[in-house]
């Protein structure tokens, strides 16, 4: 009630209407935590998706080496 | 962002709303450098970097990590395109545009990773990363983009 209260003061409006406009803004911050943690669950599950076929191989120990390397050197 | 400015008081109101803005773990990285950077250089002390180092390790921000999708992301998209597909906005040296293109990167996988829009002065750059998140992941929402809040 006290957040109402502050609200209220500070809109120049009644309790209730700032009760229902603070219940109207978290219903709409939990809205927006949702819809991140879906697009970042989808985009998860997407990216640690390996067909078959790679999932049952493996790379050499050189492969390996050279890949670790070539990220420092110029493109 | 500085102290007392727009975009920080931006902040304390998203942190007092409990919707805190979300920092990349490579933008607070990028920060820091420049922050420390400077303090090495100018020998004026390092206030700006205590002040951010207080805002970044506080509850005001939420850093979002760059984890393991988002590190595969990052080095998937590098190796697609490892340099700047935009090089006439870039000011600096070849290794410094490619420096910066790699943590640009590292920025927009980790954003998209946890499900975040990019809000950004560098539109075209990060657009052009959309677009190869987009190529790479067909199947799901692409990375959203949006100009930083003109605040």
């Amino acid at each position: 009630m006290h957040a109402a209260r502050v609200l209220a003061q500070e809109l120049g409006t009644s309790t209730n209407d700032a009760i229902v406009r603070l219940a109207e803004g978290g219903i709409a911050a939990s809205e927006r935590r949702r819809l991140v943690e879906r697009l970042a669950r989808e985009r998860r599950e997407t990216v640690a998706r390996v067909g078959f076929a790679d999932a049952v191989s493996f790379p050499t120990p050189d492969e390996l080496r050279t890949a670790m390397l070539s990220g420092r050197r110029e493109p | 962002m500085f102290p007392g400015n727009a975009y920080e008081q931006h902040l304390l109101e998203r942190a007092a709303a409990g919707e805190p803005v979300a920092l990349t773990a490579p933008s607070v990285l990028e920060v820091a450098y420049g922050l420390a950077k400077a303090a090495h250089s100018s020998g004026s002390g390092d206030a700006a970097l205590a002040w951010f180092t207080r805002l970044a390790t506080s509850d005001l921000v939420v850093t979002l990590p760059l984890d393991g999708a988002g590190a595969v992301v990052a080095g998937r998209l590098r190796a697609v395109q490892p340099v700047p597909p935009t090089g006439l906005r870039r000011a600096g040296t070849k290794p410094e545009q490619r420096a910066g293109w790699v943590l640009d990167l590292q920025i927009a996988a980790c954003a998209w990773a946890h499900g975040h829009t990019v809000a950004t002065d560098n539109r075209r750059d990060f657009d052009a990363i959309s677009d190869l998140v987009a190529a790479l992941y067909p199947s799901v929402q692409a990375l959203e983009v949006i100009d930083a809040p003109a605040l």
